[in-house]
């Protein structure tokens, strides 16, 4: 076989060598290729078929190319397009149509550690390619994902420059680490952030177990395959494409002025028996209007470069792009700058290695926005009565108030810059070892690290607030983390028997550390000059600490892929993970999976309904993991370092066991069930599909809490709660172009699902989020949604004195005017007569009932349309701030309680009385703080048009106009329905708006050139 | 085929190679148990961590673990103090304390039952592991004194919050899950380990300078004082008051009666003691050290701080304290301030938005205490001191018939309070004749009232006096207010166990008559 190959080339180099010498037998063949619609098809190749000499197409989609003698066929490849051979034995000219490819039907999708033709998948899966997401001024690929995968909740955190996303696929499954796993070429790991949306390709979401079981261990939340732009064969490719956008807030939160604030605050104190603070309201008209003073409008601008081309034996793809984009809150910015080379060589024809490469750095300026005493919240709270600025240029406060607080000086004195420079990517070899039979083997890496750079310089604003001693707080975390993959792949063909295997081993390593530094006593000056914010500069407080962690995985894994005649398919996957998070005892799990499809529209009883183009019937089970669910160390018996003590003038260190190991922890382990169907007909026009499925989280880890008198404080973690999600999927389509080439479509995509927790380890260990203020206020426990809202439920206000003593017992000091909550529960579970913590219950879900999205487009001659609408349904909201806006003390108000808080009997029955001491605790957590959620939002709108080839003789010219996030309708009252998780993705901490930053209305025009 | 061959070979390698090197990964950055107790520096490791829990009132949830609040179980619990704040539902449990609307997840006493009992398990680890470790003998029966004083302490708080509670002595126990041991056991195991602690442990001047903190043979007599009072053993808590009292009453040479009232709670300069008064018997530590962070820093400064000075304004004294002092006792002024004061650092008192119109001038941070521009300064937080024993024992020397001993007692206090003022004329309280043992007893409990007002005392003092529910609604109805009012007698003398701690030991421990 080796003498073959040996022969083959030397052929092929005389060949050559032949072709050279007698150039007689050379001839010139010139043509055109045109497109369907008969627009001329620039960068079309055109190869001599069986040779490595090609050309493309210009502008105008003329292309001239020399023939070798011996050969009389021509090949032409566009993207997009169906392959044509063209005989050229007697034709010096000649003029080709393409043929648009049923791409649906031909479509190769990613499907971890090799591809398969979409049409042929049977496990459930989801996804977009670059086409869908071009022009949309996105920073991050999960934006881009938003309304057009079925089954997958993607929020934006926060509106704050480069914030994060939450993305649960079909559901939360765990009251642990629920974010996917994200694999970007095959480097599992990668972050999100770190990519720029338009380098890549596509992204296929394995949503089914079926799909995603073999990524095993690390499978369970989801998998999001992304694949990166590469180079073709070719004519090498220049892009330019810039926009820049405009960005706004999209609505304010309705607050009191600074007269109503005046006239609200002095009702609380009368009602708690106290002296008015303001004599003279009237006298202080409108205020400060502080969203006016901290909102602007924001600029942001995207470029990016890319070439590419290649020949047969070697592929580039090289892209620089840089995103900016300033926050609509002042101060906050985020800017990436991205590389990435990506090429592959063929050696020989059985060897072909690679790579591809991305450095990005990252740098955000934060402004903190979270809960009470972040500016956000200070600016919802801040007294209006306050000037942000003075005549003089001084900062605004009030000699005189409680509420002195200026956002706009905070930001001004906020210095909170991270960077975070990341290097990812791969290397690759493929070999053939014998025909059909491949071997590969890639390394991947991630090595980066985020540095945060905090600076509270000194100021004085007045004498409540000030900074004396400037100090300087550095933060490193380091990371890196290699994986390599080895596997085989062997694809044979026996009659109607086709078989797709795979085997290999994958090794996974990770480590990280963070190293934080912090001194006091910078010199005064470095509050206006950032050179002097070094640590060496300090004099005083200088402090040390740090702290690392590493995890590993080894993993075997296989495939089968087989289908008989195109009907029949199946797949069975199987991996086996180890962990070095998992105890000594159950360092081990499996991971099977099967699925299987039966292609109905090949079968010969419905060959002949024309109106089916595809129809595959489907389904699947599978076993997936969540090692990430675990801290590194849990299996061990450690000792907290750090318990300090001070004795004399010195802190003394000390230590203690705070904790206990599990060497029995092993995985928590999900298995789902999926059916469905693909479906395409009536002449392509028409898809759809549908899937069903039940997911079933056991052996869910969870820390379960110990009693108290035992001391320990870190519960130890065990394998003991389960979660099910069911949930169905649906997804219909249709496109058409009609005899004058108006192309369109519409599609449109909703899911449902039911989450709900079955069994909790330990009854009576429900797991509640608390919140100082409210309370407990969400509560994950058996036979409810996780993270369901928790609190009292409200009858509305107390009118009347009787009203109260009727009611049941409340408080010491309740009057009317305040709650009357419902009596529910009590020690012997009927009604007590008394409210107590056990008439707390469950007041709400933030879990939507549905999720859809809705894309439509169309497009004439270049002119281009598309509409992208996305929303929820269902899901309820916990408006927390509340408790301060809305809450009788010296805060600001918002006008809900200007215009319906209860001032007497029939006044209101919708709010409360004012009264600073609020003897009831009205402002405990009760449903009163949940709201409907529900939005439906018109997320991208845009129009684009093709400058023709006859005006700009380019192979892309294209302008377009975008915006984002245009309309929202919601009844929610907050800045923004759309909420994430706030807590570092705490997966319990979902749907509570703790004045999350909106999301900006973006207002973009942009322009695409390729050369 | 070679090629094939080949490539199987190297992937057998890759086999080999992908070995126990990734699935073996030894806690990185984390001590094991395993070696932790070997050295003597081990064993002051663990010894330090016991006296960790100490820092009581911390702030729920933010800085600091949660500690014992003593500032709401014992301030505002009693007719001395509101609990203040920026609303009703700031810091709720001290609302729900001081209205007697105890929840039985109340924060307050969630905190305390498992900040005592983590102190608990770290008394029990020192104890069941240093005797193991090679070092010097002297040393570590001091460490083990130490410990078992601590762990006294701790039980002290618990049953004198809870009642009966679980008793613990072993960091080993393989089920925790135990029933609730009668107090009286509990005070047994309580003076048997202060006991054992007063006989080894060295007085406060035996300690060297950077050992200022540590608990003293003084501290462990005090306590047992202190216990025995709370046991109504008057005998046995007269005999070992005695012990640590200066002269007049007592021989000891170790403490004294500082004659700065105000001085003593500072964190003490050239012109005050402070930190380092003689009066101080039992302290916890604080240090505002960001520079070996995490230190204990005191956070009651910002707590009871006056919200126009950062602070968060709680613990706000009553009028029903303030009038409880006798005409021009200069202890008034030094406990309590009002707007317009003139405070020790020269500003002019803003009580922000108190609703008393006083905040705790004991607690008070002056401008020269600040530390980098905040009012956590670092300050110890003090539990014992000879005023607090001296009234004690006063107390204690009239149930046991002994009137010469309590009003020389008695009148040191007045005295020392006297003469702490600046020119005040000795008509301010005069020094007390009254020998009726009843009406002696009223005039000694008025007097711990003030001298000791807002040191976290009041409530379980009303308690250990059995007048507390009289006390509370009396206090109600004359300033027609909810606070106090829901006092129910024989129920909120103590406070209830943690729901939690009774679900998770299925019925095992048992809940508090009228939670």
């Amino acid at each position: 076989m080796h003498a073959k190959f040996i022969y083959r080339r030397w052929g092929l180099v005389l060949l050559l060598i032949l072709a050279y010498t007698f150039s007689y037998a050379q001839k010139r063949i010139t043509g055109t290729i045109l497109s369907e619609n008969n627009q001329p098809a620039s960068g079309a190749t055109v190869t001599v078929t069986g040779t490595q000499v090609a050309t493309q197409t210009d502008a105008t989609g003329k292309f001239a190319i020399t023939v070798p003698a011996g050969r009389n066929t021509l090949t032409v490849t566009s993207v997009g397009y169906d392959v044509q051979t063209i005989n050229v034995t007697n034709v010096a000219n000649v003029d080709v149509t393409l043929k648009t490819a049923n791409a649906a039907l031909e479509q190769v999708v990613v499907v971890g550690y090799g591809t398969q033709r979409r049409s042929d998948v049977t496990g459930a899966i989801g996804g977009v390619t670059a086409k869908e997401i071009q022009d949309e001024p996105v920073l991050q690929i999960g934006q881009a994902l938003q309304g057009k995968v079925a089954g997958l909740q993607i929020n934006q955190n926060s509106g704050a420059p480069g914030s994060g996303l939450l993305i649960r696929v079909r559901g939360t499954g765990t009251v642990n680490n629920s974010e996917p796993l994200y694999v970007v070429d095959g480097n599992p790991n990668a972050n999100p952030i770190d990519l720029n949306p338009d380098q890549i390709e596509s992204i296929q979401v394995l949503k089914s177990a079926s799909a995603a079981a073999i990524y095993g261990a690390q499978g369970a939340n989801g998998v999001v395959l992304i694949t990166t732009k590469q180079g073709r064969s070719g004519r090498s490719q220049l892009d330019v494409s810039f926009s820049q956008g405009l960005q706004q807030i999209q609505k304010y939160f309705p607050v009191t002025n600074a007269r109503e604030y005046a006239i609200l605050y002095n009702e609380g104190l009368k009602n708690a028996g106290q002296q008015p603070l303001y004599p003279n309201p009237d006298a202080l008209g409108e205020g400060t209007n502080w969203q006016k003073e901290v909102f602007q409008v924001a600029p942001m601008t995207d470029v990016s470069v890319s070439a590419s081309g290649g020949s047969e034996f070697s592929k580039f793809y090289f892209s620089a792009g840089y995103t900016k984009q300033e926050g609509i809150l002042r101060g906050s910015s985020f800017d990436r700058l991205n590389l990435r080379i990506n090429s592959s060589h063929n050696i020989t024809n059985a060897i072909r290695v690679g790579q591809n490469l991305s450095a990005s750095v990252a740098k955000y300026k934060q402004i903190s926005e979270f809960d009470f005493g972040s500016v956000l919240g200070n600016t919802l709270t801040a007294n209006p009565e306050v000037r942000a600025k003075n005549p003089d240029g001084t900062w605004g406060f009030s000699p005189t108030s409680l509420n002195s607080a200026n956002p706009l000086a905070t930001i001004f004195y906020t210095n909170n810059d991270t960077r975070r420079p990341v290097l990812n990517g791969n290397v690759y070899a493929d070999v053939t070892v014998i025909k059909d039979l491949v071997f590969r083997s890639q390394l991947n890496f991630n090595w980066g690290y985020t540095e945060q750079k905090q600076f509270s310089p000194v100021y004085f604003i007045s004498a409540t607030s000030q900074n004396q001693v400037a100090s300087l707080s550095e933060t490193s975390n380091r990371f890196r983390e290699y994986s390599w993959a080895n596997t085989l792949t062997y694809n044979k063909t026996i009659g109607d028997h086709k078989f797709d295997l795979l085997a290999g081993i994958t090794n996974q390593e990770s480590y990280s550390q963070n190293i934080v530094a912090t001194a006091q006593g910078l010199p005064p000056a470095a509050t206006d000059n950032e050179n002097l914010r070094y640590l060496n500069l300090a004099i005083t407080g200088y402090n040390a600490t740090g702290g690392a962690g590493e995890w590993g995985i080894l993993s075997y894994l296989g495939r089968v892929n087989y289908n008989y005649a195109g009907k029949y398919f199946s797949t069975i996957n199987f991996r086996r993970d180890g962990s070095s998070r998992f105890g000594e005892n159950n360092k081990f799990g499996n991971f099977p999976s099967f699925s299987v499809g039966w292609k109905l529209s090949e079968e010969n009883f419905l060959k002949q309904a024309g109106w089916i183009n595809n129809l595959m019937l489907r389904g699947g089970w599978g076993s997936l993991g969540n090692q990430n669910s675990l801290p590194n160390y849990a299996f061990a018996y450690l000792v907290a370092p750090n318990i300090n003590y001070n004795f004399g003038n010195s802190v003394v260190r000390g230590q203690s066991q705070t904790g206990v190991g599990n060497p029995n922890l092993k995985w928590e382990s999900t298995k789902e069930t999926n059916i469905g169907f693909d479906f395409r007909g009536f002449n392509n026009k028409v898809t759809a599909s549908f899937d069903l499925y039940h997911k079933l989280t056991t052996d869910m880890l969870l820390q379960v809490p110990v009693l108290q008198i035992s001391g320990i404080q870190q519960s130890p973690f065990v394998n003991g709660g389960s979660v099910v999600n069911k949930g169905i999927e649906i997804m219909l389509g249709y496109e058409n172009r009609t005899a004058r080439g108006f192309d369109y479509n519409v599609s449109g995509n909703i899911a449902f699902n039911r989450n709900k927790v079955t069994q909790l380890s330990n009854t009576g260990s429900s797991i509640f989020t608390q919140r100082s203020f409210i309370g407990l206020l969400n509560v994950t426990q058996i036979g409810s949604p996780i993270a369901s809202f928790y609190g009292w439920k409200t009858d509305g206000i107390f009118q009347s004195q009787e009203e109260v003593a009727k009611h049941a017992r409340q408080s010491n000091g309740t009057a009317p005017g305040d709650w009357r909550f419902v009596d529910i529960s009590g020690p012997n579970g009927v009604p007590d007569g008394v409210i107590t913590a056990l008439d707390q219950t469950i007041i709400g879900n933030p879990w939507p009932k549905f999720t859809y999205g809705f894309n439509a487009g169309g497009s004439y001659k270049g002119l281009e349309l598309k509409l992208q609408l996305q929303g929820t349904y269902g899901n309820d909201i916990f408006q927390a701030f509340n408790f301060r806006t809305e809450g009788a003390n010296f805060f600001n108000y918002t006008r809900n309680v200007w215009e319906n808080r209860w001032t007497g009997p029939g006044t209101s029955n919708k709010l409360p009385r004012l009264n600073t001491s609020d003897p009831n605790n009205n402002m405990r957590s009760s449903d009163y703080y949940v709201e409907d959620g529900s939005y439906l939002r018109l997320r991208n709108i845009q129009l684009g048009y093709r400058i023709p080839g006859r005006i700009l003789k380019l192979r892309n010219a294209r302008v377009y106009l975008s915006v984002q996030n245009a309309l929202t309708f919601t009844k929610y009252s907050g800045f923004d329905p759309e909420i994430g998780s706030n807590r570092n993705n705490d997966p319990l901490y979902v749907g509570i708006d703790e004045t999350n930053y909106p999301l900006p209305r973006i207002y973009t025009v942009g322009i695409n050139l390729g050369l | 085929m070679k090629r094939l061959s080949y490539f199987s070979f190297t992937l057998l390698g890759l086999i080999a190679l992908s070995c126990n090197k990734t699935l073996e990964k030894r806690p990185l950055a984390q001590i094991d148990v395993s070696s932790a107790f070997v050295t003597q520096d081990d064993a002051n490791r663990a010894v330090t961590a016991a006296y960790n829990p100490l820092a009581g009132n911390n702030w729920c949830c933010t800085f600091f673990q949660p500690g014992y609040m003593h500032w709401v179980l014992g301030n505002v619990a009693s007719d001395d103090t509101e609990k203040g704040g920026e609303s009703g539902s700031d810091q709720l449990y001290a609302q729900q304390v001081q209205l007697f609307n105890i929840p039985a997840d109340n924060d307050a006493t969630r905190f305390a039952w498992s900040t005592e009992y983590i102190g608990i398990r770290r008394s029990n680890i020192v104890l069941d592991n240093i005797p193991g470790i090679t070092m010097n003998e002297d040393l570590k029966k001091r460490f083990l004194a130490e410990a078992k004083f601590l762990r006294a302490w701790y039980y002290m708080n618990l049953v004198k919050t809870f009642g009966d509670v679980p008793l613990i002595l072993s960091s080993k126990q393989d089920d925790y899950n135990i029933a609730r041991t009668p107090k009286q056991q509990i005070y047994a195991q309580i003076i048997k380990d202060l006991t054992e602690a007063e006989s080894v442990l060295p007085e406060r001047s035996a300690y060297a300078a950077a050992d200022h903190g540590r608990v003293t043979k003084g501290a462990a007599q005090a306590y047992l004082g202190k216990t025995y009072l709370y046991i109504k053993d008057y005998a046995k808590a007269e005999e070992w008051f005695a012990k640590v009292l200066p002269p007049p009453v007592g021989s000891s040479s170790q403490y004294a009666l500082d004659p700065d009232y105000m001085g003593m709670f500072l964190r003490g300069n050239g012109s005050t003691t402070g930190e380092m008064s003689k009066e101080h018997i039992f302290q916890v530590k604080f240090l505002n050290d960001a520079g070996a962070s995490p230190a204990n820093n005191n956070n009651i400064g910002t707590t009871f701080g006056s919200r126009a000075r950062n602070g968060w304004g709680f613990n706000l004294p009553t009028q029903d304290f303030v009038a409880a002092f006798e005409p021009g006792d200069p202890r008034l002024w030094h406990t309590v301030y009002k707007n317009g004061d003139v405070m020790p650092d020269g500003e002019t008192a803003n009580v922000g938005n108190s609703t008393t119109g006083y905040l705790t001038k004991k607690y008070f941070v002056p401008r020269f205490e600040f530390i980098n521009g905040s009012v956590q300064a670092g300050r110890d937080d003090i539990y014992m001191r000879v005023g607090k024993a001296m009234l004690w024992y006063a107390e204690a020397a009239n149930e046991n018939g002994n009137t010469v001993g309590a009003l020389k007692a008695l009148n040191e206090i007045r005295r020392r309070a006297r003469e702490a003022g600046v020119n005040v004329p000795a008509i301010v309280l005069p020094p007390i004749t009254e020998t009726n043992k009843d009406a002696l007893r009223a005039i000694i409990w008025r007097e711990q009232r003030v001298e000791f007002g807002q040191e976290y005392e009041r409530f379980f003092e009303l308690v250990r006096q059995g007048r507390v529910g009289t006390v509370l609604r009396a206090y109600a109805a004359k300033y027609n207010t909810a606070k106090g009012q829901g006092f129910r007698d024989g129920i909120n003398e103590i406070f209830p166990i943690p729901q939690s701690e009774l679900n998770l030991s299925k019925g095992t421990v048992t809940q508090n008559p009228g939670f």
